[in-house]
């Protein structure tokens, strides 16, 4: 009588918790001042913490690829701004290798275009490419539902989370955006400076930095993410191994050839190596790189062609300087965003 | 051949139990398309389909008394493999219109809609992952004209963006509740197997064939 009396108390118990875990618990998307409004369609998967544990469970869980043996945080790990340290390209099952370096994630929510081509037109169905894609997790979606209904741990969470028993690739790709686009990293050095936090100010060197940023890379590295949605060609040859052509291979269009999107720059210091297939493993090498371009070359981005990256070498200092003040540490250790299965 | 269209239209019209609905029947020679069934083209040569998936969109009906337009803009997928797809509008009283007109395929909106659900359920196969958006039609089986091991044919025709956006507009009378797509009508005219049997990137190609597929209804 007393054992079924505590499983009765027990039972009501853990019904609180759970009912007040996903009324109280706020989503981790947050809009920082001064900040655009987001691009992504928030009316279409509205904030749900229930929904977000079950996209963060997703995010780490092999489950999502054939084998059971490449997750997404096997490319985009937290503690490297999501990106996939120290591999220049992406791996996937059976020690496959992909064509190009898997990017950062952050501030997922500001960005109208995906993936290094921009081929990806949002967030929700950007997860189907990894998932579907040969060289990474090389799962069919139908097989993928099928595993995922199969399991009784996530059919019993996406009947919490959608209120569903028929699990659809759409439930999947929203439950995952969930965690993705509460990725918000605006919380680095830059940004305390920025909001004129108590004692944030920049060193002398890292201000100069800054005006060397200003005059010759932010009007493709966009403050505030540091990013753009648009396609540049930094000069870097073809490799002839990879053939990868960049945004033409979107658009068809010659004129589009070895086109990349602008990355962030966020959190830069961690997400090495760099460029669209990380050729370039330091980041001194990268603003290097940029001091060293033949700016006679008629394919180089405008923008490059008419304002020559030219350097000391104690400016190239200053500016790698700077862009470590965009290394945003609360991002990179938030315990919101680490590992998790469905409790 | 005459024969043998009456045959078809009098066995199409014994298998419409509900009046009122509207079909789109893919056929060869004027006979109902069936899949892995082996067919002549006009020169002789074997040819067989294992794939028929296409998307309808931004149906327009024009009213026979009135000359009204009844608008219906939703997305209609199609595979021949599932007969659950091949009727639409179940509640329109087709014989009210004279004609309709539609779009083979999505336009660029439904395209980049981002919508995942229904008739875009990435499930049904018509979703390209790599280049955000929809297969238009999907084309798949065996010809002799195929000079490979397989004999494989295989089309993936899509694509929005200018200047090769090629979903295509289609209008065709209403004389019955049905609208015949007749796929012999392909080869080797707009699709020569010898020279291209392979498709599935968006461009000049595709929307050349996408147009020729327009032509192919009624």
């Amino acid at each position: 009588m007393k054992g079924s009396r505590f499983l009765l108390f027990a039972f009501f118990g853990f019904s609180v918790l759970a009912f007040t875990l996903k009324n109280v618990m706020p989503h981790p998307f947050y809009q920082p001042k001064e900040w655009p409004k987001p691009s992504y369609n928030f009316k279409g998967n509205p904030l749900d913490y229930e929904k977000f544990e079950l996209g963060r469970a997703l995010f780490y869980d092999p489950i999502l690829s054939r084998d059971s043996s490449i997750s997404c945080a096997s490319c985009h790990l937290q503690f490297t701004a999501f990106a996939h340290v120290d591999h220049k390209t992406s791996h996937g099952i059976e020690g496959r290798i992909g064509k190009r370096n898997a990017p950062g994630l952050a501030n997922l929510a500001w960005r109208k275009l995906f993936h290094w081509d921009g081929g990806v037109l949002n967030l929700n169905a950007q997860a189907i490419n990894p998932i579907t894609h040969v060289a990474e997790m090389d799962m069919r979606l139908d097989s993928l539902m099928y595993r995922l209904d199969r399991s009784p741990i996530y059919s019993a969470a996406f009947k919490r989370a959608f209120g569903t028993d028929d699990i659809r690739p759409f439930h999947l790709v929203k439950a995952l955006a969930q965690f993705t686009v509460a990725l918000v990293s605006a919380n680095s050095k830059y940004d305390k400076v920025k909001r004129g936090e108590e004692k944030a100010t920049f060193t002398n060197q890292e201000a100069n930095g800054l005006k060397l940023f200003t005059k010759f890379c932010a009007s493709c590295h966009k403050p505030p993410f540091f990013a753009s949605d648009d396609f540049k060609s930094n000069g870097l040859p073809i490799d002839l191994e990879l053939l990868d052509f960049g945004r033409m291979t979107i658009t068809g269009n010659k004129k589009d050839s070895l086109l990349f999107m602008v990355p962030t720059l966020r959190n830069i210091e961690y997400s090495f190596p760099y460029m669209h297939d990380g050729r370039i493993s330091k980041l001194k090498d990268v603003i290097k790189h940029y001091t060293l371009l033949d700016y006679s070359n008629p394919l180089l981005s405008k923008e490059l062609r008419k304002n020559p990256v030219k350097l000391s070498e104690n400016e190239q200092k200053d500016l790698l300087s700077f862009l470590k003040t965009l290394t945003d540490k609360t991002f990179l250790f938030d315990e919101r965003f680490k590992y998790s299965t469905i409790k | 051949m005459k024969v043998a269209f009456h045959l078809f239209l009098v066995s199409f019209l014994f298998s419409i139990a509900c009046y009122g609905q509207l079909r789109i029947i893919p056929s060869w020679d004027n006979k109902a398309l069936e899949l892995e069934q082996v067919y002549l083209t006009e020169n002789k040569d074997s040819i067989s389909f294992s794939t028929l998936k296409m998307y309808f969109s931004d149906f327009r009906f024009r009213e026979k008394l009135s000359g009204g337009i009844t608008e219906i803009d939703t997305l209609i997928f199609y595979d021949l493999a599932d007969s659950s797809t091949h009727v639409f509008f179940k509640n329109l009283e087709i014989s009210n219109y004279d004609d309709v007109s539609f779009t083979l395929g999505l336009d660029s909106s439904k395209n980049v809609s981002g919508e995942l659900e229904n008739a875009y359920d990435p499930l049904l196969g018509m979703y390209w992952a790599w280049n955000t958006g929809y297969v238009n039609l999907k084309l798949a089986g065996k010809s002799s004209l195929v000079l490979t091991k397989t004999h494989d044919f295989e089309f993936h025709l899509g694509g929005y963006r200018f200047p090769y956006a090629s979903a295509q507009q289609v209008q065709v009378d209403l004389l019955d509740s049905y609208i015949q797509f007749e796929l012999s009508l392909l080869f080797p005219d707009v699709i020569s197997l010898k020279k291209t049997h392979h498709l599935m990137v968006p461009g000049k190609e595709a929307f050349l064939i996408l147009q020729g597929l327009a032509a192919c209804f009624n």
